[in-house]
């Protein structure tokens, strides 16, 4: 399924916190169906990058964007643009995983109750294809009505990721999906997150090197050169390419742990 | 933890560097054993492979250990691994250097009285084109440099050449008793392990080139 198809292009993407810019001059296109890795060393801008694609760095006052985000053609940041639509088709899912203090089942319901009105049996196999898509229906199907927030951290997250394909996004944004996880359920997520990409386009930060080579069959390294200066895309390639002979000498000291 | 990492590796460096030396010193003491037919210093050869084969498992060891411990990418990933294959030429070259060394025993015990010259100086022109060889493989690993490391391989059409000459003659200038082809095939076997220590030093010469370009390409295109 992952195909040449460009599904995102990012051109010359700049973003500023107040009088502050933080990235700078991001050009890049993204595959439809591929898994994105954006990797850097902390506080150079990966996750504001991340939120960039469903605009929730509007959420924070005195922002700004520069240059353009196209996803499917359209610049999402021009004004016509429905925010509560683009963030229905562009999911997230969180460092740590954040169901609401409700049943499994209302979880996963919980989105597509927003946007339009299901029968109870339409309601029903939402839940079950979309707990079967993360991975959890064989776990949970005999406790849809207990409280989400009795499952283990692993069984949560896979839930959040649960709810949120229920409303059928094509895109996921995954900021370090697996950090507060223990091996064992990392090791469930990036299952899960390898057969997502069959189907949806991702991107994912992440600061575990290892998971970044796993995962992504590209990725994209952010870095800032100097305090006081915006992060820049120092290199974007092939995963199995930065991983083993990466292009900037950047790359390889800060893959390498010579820095960062 | 990363400057842990670092240290370990230097330390392996250090330790195929001494291998190296070690095998180094193994060819030439059996090319000069050769030479001299002088069957105590193809024992010390002989004697010594049991060091160069320890070497090589306990620095295989340490690269597995590495490995597991610290996840290494890119050019750590490419070094590690191009070590843990540099060590298996390495091994096998000391064992060639046994190889001719037996075959130095051997025809030491028969007293067999010598080679024609022609044959002799032809394998000590090949031992003198293998030499350097091994020496720039060596000298390119250690000090990394990735311009001797491509430059490796170019005797290997003269030593090949070589070869044939020394068949030639050895079968053409016989008289074909039982002796003379015992001997034959001695002298046959010692110029096919000269030659493999050539290739099998180009092959380290490749792995060096690889670890240090990242470029896969020179195991294609040969070098």
């Amino acid at each position: 399924m992952s195909g040449d198809k460009i599904k995102i292009k990012v051109r010359n993407y700049g973003f500023y916190y107040g009088a502050v810019k933080v990235l700078s001059d991001i050009s890049m296109d993204i595959q439809e169906n591929t898994i994105t890795a954006i990797i850097g060393p902390s506080g150079c801008g990966k996750s504001t990058f991340l939120r960039t694609f469903n605009r929730m760095n509007e959420l924070l006052p005195n922002t700004r964007v520069e240059g353009d985000i196209i996803i499917d053609g359209i610049d999402i940041y021009k004004d016509n643009i429905d925010v509560v639509d683009l963030r229905k088709r562009i999911g997230m899912v969180f460092q740590r995983p954040n169901p609401f203090p409700k049943t499994i089942y209302e979880n996963v319901i919980y989105g597509p109750r927003l946007h339009r009105k299901y029968t109870k049996k339409q309601l029903g196999s939402i839940v079950e294809n979309s707990l079967k898509r993360a991975a959890l229906w064989d776990e949970v199907k005999h406790k849809l009505n207990t409280n989400a927030l009795d499952l283990s951290g692993g069984q949560q997250q896979r839930l959040c990721i649960a709810r949120l394909l229920a409303v059928n996004p094509e895109i996921i944004l995954m900021d370090e999906p697996a950090s507060a996880l223990d091996p064992s359920s990392t090791q469930k997520i990036e299952d899960l997150i390898d057969e997502l990409k069959e189907n949806y386009t991702i991107i994912i930060v992440t600061h575990n090197m290892q998971q970044a080579a796993r995962v992504s069959q590209k990725v994209a390294f952010l870095l800032t050169e100097n305090i006081c200066e915006p992060a820049t895309l120092v290199e974007y390639d092939d995963t199995n390419k930065i991983f083993t002979n990466p292009g900037d000498k950047r790359t390889e000291d800060y893959i390498t742990g010579r820095f960062g | 933890m990363r400057e842990t990492f670092h240290h370990k590796l230097e330390e392996i460096n250090e330790d195929v560097i001494l291998m190296g030396s070690l095998v180094q010193e193994a060819v030439y003491n059996s090319i000069e054993a050769f030479i001299e037919m002088n069957a105590d210093l193809a024992q010390k050869v002989i004697d010594g492979d049991e060091k160069i084969n320890e070497s090589d498992i306990s620095i295989e060891e340490k690269c597995i250990v590495l490995q597991a411990e610290h996840q290494p990418v890119a050019k750590d990933l490419r070094y590690l691994h191009s070590i843990s294959i540099i060590i298996k030429y390495l091994e096998r070259i000391g064992d060639l250097a046994v190889n001719i060394s037996k075959i130095v025993k051997r025809l030491a015990r028969e007293k067999r009285k010598y080679l024609d010259r022609e044959i002799m100086d032809l394998l000590i022109e090949m031992g003198n084109l293998v030499k350097p060889e091994l020496n720039g493989a060596l000298e390119s690993f250690k000090n990394k440099d990735i311009k001797l490391a491509s430059k490796l391989g170019k005797s290997d059409d003269m030593v090949d050449e070589i070869q044939k000459m020394i068949f030639r003659k050895l079968f053409t200038s016989h008289k074909c008793s039982e002796e003379d082809i015992k001997f034959i095939t001695n002298i046959v076997l010692a110029s096919r392990y000269l030659e493999r220590i050539g290739d099998q030093s180009v092959n380290i010469g490749q792995r060096v080139l690889y670890f240090l370009s990242g470029d896969y390409k020179v195991f294609h295109n040969g070098v």
